[in-house]
């Protein structure tokens, strides 16, 4: 009997020897801080941590920035802490709610930036750009609106998410479709899908001439004089329900309903706009630079131009883009702000970035830089983004801390309905602005 | 077709094996497909993956993709890590839950009914809601970023000790009662009847807990910093990117992380079936 008790906790004695197994075998960003402080000598490196979302070959980019900036800085070591994109903001507030700084990254990608800074969690820059001098005329226009919040700058966006309009040459040679260009309006647009569409006898569609996301819809409102609010930052009322953007949104309906363009359901469920675009199940999308690499990898035959607008009508890119950020909580604010002011410079992180290919990068001197316009990649044309982000505009999004609900909630929804053919253009409007109305009248809106 | 009785003799028997035959057939190719498409798409150039019609068969098939799986990222780092996980947590669950089980299904004291209500109650809670105090408890313990603080808050679970107590109370109470009377303790009344007696749950548990510990995402994501802790499944999400997913690396790493899976459920599967067999026949 005593030999069997003996057993059970030997047992015991085993599970509690493999969780001693697994002691801490990395430092964490915690065991960096205190690691500095064990350095021989007093004036070791000053580690900042460095978190960010990415695939394993964008967190090889993020790496190579960051040993650049180390290679020049020694002085500062930068550490990186790459978490997948999914589920990146669900982590990162839960740093935050822990409020315990040695967790919390230094310097961090977000987006978007009010929410987080009418928190409290961000670090208000002003007094940083105020005392360094750093330049944000270089910035496109209405770009840095994105990273401000109650008119103090809380971070600065890494390149300009704008769209351009991607196309297949190999599908406009065999048609014997006109490459579009500058000039070419909605109707061309329309004159051209007329052509590119393939639809068999069985009425199943093997080609659409236009693949786009449903969620980028306000470019054609946009590009038609209208946007969803009165005031992108302190809204009072629903701008939707006017005839401007039932016009944009019927042109985009009548472009799916003609099988010109694939209704953005089917979209996702053939992969998204890259993967049809590859397969020739379309032959342009409209879509920002990170599908360049892409592209360029899978060696296609395709060219980028600026998307058409309507007949007396402007260009519309949206001026917003993921942005570094510096967290109230550092403790290593100045090495923090030493690194963001080389992130974003053109001789520091915007080159390397740019060079990647997978970014329009922020900063207008790099995109003029032939880092961007003379890499020796495909398109070609890359003066159309040139073009797109000198007439960026705000309003895509709005810059008020409750737009992700007002967004997620009313608008998406509601565009999907329309989208579907659930109801028309004007009801489906009309029961979108009366739901905003009545969320900004409940949140306090105009404040 | 289950529900027609055998009254009509031996033909119409063999017509119902054929129908029962042909459904399950058809119901093991509707459970094969989706692993069959994930082997599939793992040896397909991205191309290829979404091209109308569909195909099954990868031309060319792409072995290099594993490669590629396995050199993004420090992948037999994560498996070890994922390996070690499990199984810590798997062993753990199944002695924690054991024990109190064994308490709260066969020692007597005051309010252990109450108190058992209780443990059960925090089953309502998501774990949402807990995610952080825990981490909270996590930074306070500094186990920030170790194994502690994957395997420790998982090793128990009232779920568990739910499925164990349930299952002890119907094991005849006289064995225990035989093994009081020539003097056993409690804990070897636990070790020699009744954790011998439930093989077949003790089975099942070990599949469920496996194959959640192998799964788990969001925990390990959020309280594992660096590569020397971080988890399979945290490590194929990098795969999902904001604008991209590269699905073929995607599937090969979920292919090579379905191994050990499969492996377990083979194994306990035996236990399983043969377990229900015999409580079959117990007429439990």
């Amino acid at each position: 009997m005593q030999i069997r008790q003996w057993q059970v906790l030997s047992i015991l004695v085993l599970a509690a020897l493999l969780l001693s197994a697994c002691a801490p075998v990395a430092p964490s960003a915690s065991d960096a801080d205190s690691g500095a402080a064990e350095m021989p000598a007093d004036e070791g490196p000053v580690t900042i941590t460095w978190a960010m979302w990415g695939s394993p070959a964008e967190v090889a980019t993020h790496q190579s920035v960051a040993d650049a900036f180390m290679e020049e800085r020694p002085e500062i070591q930068v550490e990186i802490a790459a978490e997948p994109w999914g589920d990146y903001f669900t982590k990162i507030r839960t740093l935050w709610a822990s409020g315990d700084a040695s967790v919390v990254p230094d310097v961090l990608f977000l987006s978007p930036i009010q929410s987080y800074a009418s928190e409290g969690v961000l670090e208000n820059l002003d007094p940083w750009i105020d005392k360094s001098g750093y330049n944000l005329d270089d910035y496109w226009p209405s770009l840095m609106e994105f990273a401000t919040h109650e008119g103090s700058v809380y971070g600065f966006p890494r390149d300009i998410g704008l769209e351009v309009l991607y196309y297949n040459i190999d599908i406009f040679d065999e048609v014997g479709v006109p490459y579009p260009d500058e000039s070419w309006t909605w109707n061309d647009l329309l004159a051209a899908a007329e052509q590119l569409t393939v639809v068999e006898d069985s009425g199943r569609v093997s080609r659409y001439a236009l693949g786009m996301e449903g969620g980028k819809f306000m470019l054609w409102v946009m590009q038609n004089g209208g946007a969803p609010l009165d005031d992108m930052r302190n809204p009072s009322r629903c701008a939707l329900a006017e005839p401007k953007v039932a016009e944009a949104m019927q042109f985009f309906k009548d472009m799916m309903d003609n099988n010109y363009a694939m209704p953005p359901a089917n979209l996702n469920q053939a992969g998204g706009d890259a993967a049809v675009f590859q397969s020739g199940q379309v032959a342009m999308i409209i879509q920002n630079a990170s599908r360049v690499s892409a592209f360029n990898a899978a060696g296609m035959n395709y060219d980028v131009a600026v998307v058409p607008i309507p007949d007396g009508g402007q260009r519309a890119a949206g001026a917003g883009g993921a942005s570094w950020v510096m967290s109230a909580l550092s403790d290593n604010k100045e090495e923090a702000w030493t690194f963001l002011q080389w992130l974003q410079s053109t001789d520091g992180g915007q080159r390397i970035y740019t060079a990647s290919g997978e970014i329009l990068p922020a900063l207008q001197s790099t995109a003029r830089s032939d880092a961007f316009l003379n890499s020796g990649q495909p398109p070609v044309n890359r003066q159309a983004f040139i073009i797109e982000g000198e007439n960026a505009k705000i309003g895509r999004t709005g810059y008020f801390a409750e737009w992700s609900e007002l967004n997620g909630s009313f608008i998406s929804p509601g565009r999907d309905q329309i989208f579907t053919g659930e109801v028309s253009v004007e009801d489906g409007l009309a029961a979108i602005c009366e739901q905003v109305d009545a969320f900004l009248a409940e949140n306090g809106f105009p404040k | 077709m289950t529900t027609r009785t055998a009254v009509d003799g031996r033909a119409a028997f063999d017509a119902r094996n054929l129908l029962i035959h042909a459904a399950l057939i058809f119901g093991s190719v509707v459970m094969l497909l989706p692993f069959g498409w994930m082997l599939a798409t793992s040896l397909k150039a991205p191309p290829q993956i979404f091209t109308y019609p569909p195909t099954l068969i990868p031309n060319p098939v792409v072995w290099q993709n594993y490669v590629d799986t396995v050199r993004a990222m420090p992948f037999g780092r994560f498996y070890l890590n994922s390996l070690f996980v499990a199984v810590s947590v798997t062993t753990l669950q199944i002695l924690t839950a054991s024990l109190s089980a064994f308490a709260f299904a066969r020692l007597r004291y005051r309010g252990r009914e109450a108190l058992f209500l209780v443990y059960l109650a925090t089953l309502m809670i998501p774990f949402q809601v807990t995610m952080i105090p825990n981490f909270i408890l996590i930074r306070y313990l500094r186990w920030y970023d170790t194994f502690y603080a994957l395997i420790v808050p998982t090793a128990f679970s009232a779920f568990a000790v739910f499925l164990l107590r349930q299952y002890f109370r119907g094991i005849p109470v006289e064995l225990d009662e035989a093994a009081r009377m020539d003097g056993a303790s409690s804990l070897r009344i636990w070790a020699r009847v009744i954790m011998p007696l439930s093989g077949p749950v003790l089975a099942a548990l070990t599949i469920f807990v496996f194959l959640g510990s192998w799964n788990d995402f969001l925990w390990p994501l959020v309280v594992t910093n660096s590569n020397a802790t971080r988890t399979i499944p945290v490590g194929l999400a990098s795969f999902q990117g904001q604008f991209n997913t590269d699905w073929h690396l995607l599937m090969a790493g979920s292919v090579i992380a379905l191994l050990p899976v499969l492996l377990v459920y083979i194994l306990a599967q035996k236990r399983f079936v043969e377990g229900i067999t015999l409580s079959g026949m117990g007429g439990r």
